[in-house]
């Protein structure tokens, strides 16, 4: 019998590993010094941090930094802050149900003019949300009087975001077997009983990443909020100007703890999904 | 067997009589124009034009002619004569074709039309502040608000230049006690002035004075001490103007006033009517032969016109403009967003026009058939705000009706026009008729779909196609969000573009930013990838990859600021370090040389999407490698040889990625320099003519940014359409 011996491969060399060691290890020092002056100035009064950004605060005025910088963080985001997250959330949910019940319809349903309507959805991926701004804007403003409401965000999202979330989940529909199908048209289950009930729960993985992208997406977009809100701005249309407010101020403590904070709820919508996220996996099965 | 052709000749029959209908509604449309100013400064007043039709206005030095169809021309250019102020009102003085334009320098022009243009015929000095003109034969007067009177000055028209001929003040008619007393008219709200048979109305807040064109009963303030005792003055007032009159030397014929309690009002000449609007919208007519019946000084019994019904909105501030020529009469209402157009003749409404006006001048052309209005949309009465729109007088009458009809036969005919396909079809083959019933049957089996289907394609169309298509369409005109016009220009916001320096650099800035981004994008995430996976210890490798998505958890707008802030800003990282090193300060994001550098440097080590192509590297099937490894093959040459290859898909998913994402990159710019500093790109630059109101130029812009997405996203598009099949 042949014992398997593992080859030496020439990766596996000593001057390639520290080499490799290395260069991760720099890598990885460059790629968190933001986050970690951010950690750390956060818990500096605004003094320490003009006069040494790399300064370590000082151990017995920490916590009392830490209350001062991010209560007065909080105070000024917190409500921008929910709506952002207010607004990710249900626009993400919309996207994944209209994409759900679309994309049933189109992999198990067969009727006229099926083809036809489903270039229209994949035709206008071709066409950036960019382009149709100006006139979005002037139609949403003027015309649909929906300016500065949660619909004039929501509406254009959810119509521009059903085609890539139909393209992406029909596939995925189309995957699943066959005969779970036919059984329960066989026990007589109506349309909606078998989407709640079987494709749903079978395609969850993919409308949990769709739901964790869409809010991530969404919770982080400037430009469309922008143009639709002018009194209820979300929070990264408002993170500028606080972070200017904040400096201008000398609460330069307060800006970075502002930013964590900012971070929490994108922090909690990784974590829904974060298997997919650390291993790779999915995005090597991509099928490119 | 012949089928019946009946149905389908029915069908056309019908179509054509919508067309026919929809082109019909269409013409008989009313068109209203919005006047452009081609002044530099805003529009202080406006006026017709006698001799034929169109209007004209002034602003600046200049007066414009504006005709029928909103074609513009420079009528008379009174910066000479004014010494660069500005004329601020025209007065019209009826049936001689010449007005009057009262300028900032205070010198007023009679102004004679000749044409299109306006001839200067004489000029005299005023004081005060002109409030109407009322024009008579031989003669016209002015009426000026001086300090808090009103003062009436008679001028001939032959000799204009000379100055005055009469003047006299405004009086309110006392009563008896030691003869007539007269005291100054209060209030200075003019509401029009007209001459009728030798005698001057001018109809004023709340009353209405008659005076005798020789104003002899008003002239008490300039004449000597003897001239009034001679006239049967009793006593006079120098500091009020007040005067007494003998009452048998009183002129009852030259001199009355009375009362009417509404603030609006304007004589109709047809009909020997005085038209007055009630604040309560009422409108009340009073005959002027019955003004002499009347006691002098007492109240007139205005009469209600009875077939006119106005619409019950809150009460306003009424104004009312009177077209001579054609007895109609134009009732605005100053804090309502309103025109109301009244055929005296008739007696009935002729239209009511909705919008956004706060109107301040209406104007009716020679031939009644259009309304030049001047308004502002905000409420404030600035004159910097004041728009110009002309108003077609007859067919807006029918407005509302003629749009309903208009759609209504579109409809209609589309409909109609499809049937008769259908039947035509039907009728000419019988397997297609067959083909036709099957999928009919087929779509009403699942109806439901379709119920479904329909707001998520309305939403689809509405949000995505319509606003992507008319904004292609915007970048030809010349659409902003003051002036609404749909003008085309020519391509003049792509000539813009091109011409512009400013938006050159845009571009350039955006193909450097294509060309940096795609290097960062692929080399240093890659050569990391690989490195990862080289290590042997897989715990290292799982801690780091646990630790690097931790960065990417915040937000990016906020990792974009705290570059800006931490790293770059004067007390940050960089400028820390280099202080260190005992260097001055360094300004990298605020300067011309080294912001674009800055910006390129930023998310440095660029290891952002090494997750896609690690993932790749780990499933590339360890025969590959272990064959390699038996060759002898070196490592390099593995990589370069075997590994990239392998891992070609994931190459070029990154690479579409990039290019589409950026173009698109907005945060990049917008937060850390705002485009300054030689940083611009044309995202921003559209960005900030959308929030400008540009929207023309903004379309201009996103059609090129498109252009130059096209491709890769079409091949993206494509690639992934390939890879879910």
């Amino acid at each position: 019998m042949m014992k398997k011996k593992l080859l030496t491969r020439q990766s596996d060399r000593i001057s390639i590993q520290i080499l490799s060691y290395v260069v991760i290890s720099v890598c990885l020092v460059f790629a968190m010094v933001p986050l970690f002056i951010t950690l750390v100035n956060s818990a500096k009064d605004n003094y320490s941090i003009i006069e040494n950004i790399f300064s370590f605060p000082q151990w017995n005025e920490l916590f009392q930094n830490i209350a001062d910088n991010y209560s007065i963080a909080a105070n000024e985001i917190i409500l921008p802050m929910w709506r952002s997250v207010f607004i990710g959330f249900v626009g993400s949910i919309g996207n994944v149900a209209i994409g759900a019940i679309l994309a049933y319809i189109f992999s198990r349903k067969d009727f006229p003019f099926k083809e036809f309507i489903f270039t229209l959805y994949i035709a206008i991926m071709l066409v950036p949300s960019i382009m149709g701004m100006p006139v979005l804007v002037n139609f949403m403003s003027n015309v649909l009087n929906l300016k500065d409401t949660y619909w004039g965000y929501w509406l254009p999202t959810w119509g521009g975001g059903q085609a890539s979330t139909l393209f992406l989940f029909r596939t995925f529909f189309q995957q699943q077997p066959l005969s779970i199908y036919e059984s329960a048209e066989v026990e007589g289950g109506k349309d909606y009983q078998i989407l709640w009930y079987i494709s749903i729960p079978l395609a969850k993985p993919i409308l949990m990443l769709q739901f964790v992208n869409g809010f991530s997406a969404q919770y982080n977009d400037y430009l469309w909020p922008s143009l639709i809100f002018n009194d209820k701005k979300p929070l990264m249309v408002m993170l500028q100007s606080l972070s200017q407010q904040f400096g201008n101020n000398s609460q330069n403590g307060a800006m970075y703890a502002m930013y964590i904070i900012a971070a929490v709820p994108l922090l909690i919508n990784t974590c829904l999904n974060l298997k997919e996220f650390k291993s790779g996996d999915f995005a090597a099965g991509l099928k490119l | 067997m012949k089928r019946n052709k009946t149905p389908l000749i029915l069908c056309l029959c019908l179509f054509f009589c919508f067309t026919i209908g929809a082109v019909f509604s269409y013409l008989k449309m009313p068109k209203n124009i919005a006047v452009e100013p081609i002044l530099d400064s805003f529009v202080t007043s406006i006026d017709y034009k006698q001799s034929g039709n169109g209007f004209y206005y002034s602003g600046g030095t200049k007066i414009v002619y504006v005709d029928e169809k909103g074609e513009q021309s420079e009528a008379i250019d009174l910066s000479e004569q004014t010494g660069g102020q500005r004329i601020y009102s025209l007065m019209t003085l009826e049936d001689k074709n010449s007005f009057i334009a009262f300028g900032d320098d205070t010198k007023a022009y009679l102004l004679k039309e000749d044409g299109n243009v306006l001839k200067l015929e004489g000029s005299f000095p005023y004081n005060g502040t002109p409030l109407k003109i009322a024009s008579g034969e031989k003669e016209f007067y002015v009426i000026y608000q001086i300090g808090n009177y009103c003062e009436v000055r008679a001028y001939d028209y032959e000799h204009v230049s000379d100055d005055f001929t009469r003047r006299g003040l405004l009086y309110n008619y006392g009563g008896k006690g030691e003869g007539i007393t007269l005291t100054l008219a209060k209030g200075l709200r003019i509401v029009s002035a007209f001459v009728e048979d030798d005698m001057l109305y001018v109809m004023h807040e709340g009353g209405i004075y008659k005076m005798d064109t020789s104003l002899k009963m008003n002239c008490f303030k300039f004449l000597s001490e003897d001239e009034r005792t001679a006239a049967g003055v009793v006593s006079y007032n120098k500091n009020s103007y007040e005067a007494v009159i003998a009452e048998d030397k009183f002129d009852s014929d030259a001199l009355a006033v009375y009362t009417t309690g509404v603030t609006a009002g304007c004589y109709c000449k047809e009909n020997g009517q005085l038209y007055f609007i009630t604040n309560n919208r009422k409108l009340m007519h009073y005959s002027i032969s019955e003004i002499g019946s009347q006691e002098i000084g007492s109240d007139l019994q205005l009469k209600a016109v009875p077939d006119i019904a106005l619409q019950d909105n809150q009460a306003a501030k009424p104004s009312m403009y009177y077209d001579a020529a054609h007895a109609k009469g134009y009732l605005v209402f100053d804090t309502i967003d309103n025109l109301v157009g009244v055929d005296f003749s008739e007696t009935e409404v002729m239209f009511t026009t909705k919008g956004q006006f706060d109107v301040d001048d209406v104007e009716i052309s020679a031939d009644g058939s259009q309304v030049l209005l001047m308004y502002s949309n905000s409420k404030n009465g600035n004159h910097e705000d004041m728009q110009l729109k002309i108003f077609d007088v007859e067919k807006q009458a029918d407005k509302s009706l003629f749009t309903t009809l208009l759609y209504v036969c579109i409809i209609l005919a589309v409909c109609t026009l499809v049937l008769s396909i259908f039947k035509g079809m039907r009728s000419s083959s019988e397997k297609y008729d067959t083909k036709v019933k099957q999928t009919l049957k087929k779509m009403w089996k699942h109806k439901w779909i379709y119920v479904i289907l329909t707001p998520s394609l309305a939403g689809l169309f509405l949000f995505c196609y319509y606003p992507g298509i008319a904004s292609l369409g915007l970048s030809f005109f010349d659409y902003t969000a003051e002036k609404q016009s749909m003008k085309w220009n020519n391509f003049a916001n792509y000539v813009n573009i091109f011409t512009n320096k400013y938006s050159l650099e845009a571009f350039r800035n955006m193909i450097i930013f294509l060309v940096t981004d795609l290097l960062t994008c692929l080399i240093p995430p890659l050569i990391f990838a690989f490195f990862l996976s080289f290590m042997r210890s897989k715990r290292f490798s799982n801690f780091t990859r646990t630790l690097l998505f931790i960065p990417g958890v915040i937000p990016g707008i906020a990792t974009t600021l705290i570059w800006r802030t931490g790293i770059y800003g004067e007390y940050g990282v960089l400028n820390a370090l280099i202080e260190l090193f005992k260097g001055e300060p360094v300004k990298f994001l605020t300067s011309s040389g080294n912001a674009l550098a800055s910006i390129i440097m930023m998310g440095f080590p660029f290891i952002g999407s090494y997750l896609i192509f690690y993932g790749a590297i780990m499933n590339i099937a360890d025969a590959y490698i272990e064959a390699a490894e038996l060759e002898g093959c070196p490592l390099l040459k593995r990589i370069v040889k075997i590994d990239i290859p392998l891992i070609m898909p994931q190459l070029k998913y990154v690479l579409i990625m990039t290019l589409i994402a950026s173009a698109q990159n907005f945060n990049r710019v917008y937060m850390t320099t705002g485009g300054s500093w030689g940083t611009q790109i044309p995202i921003n630059v559209m960005y900030n003519n959308l929030v400008a109101g540009n929207y023309g130029q903004s379309s201009a812009y996103a059609a090129l940014l498109f252009l130059i997405m096209f491709i890769p996203t079409f091949i993206n598009l494509r690639t992934q359409k390939k890879g879910m099949e």
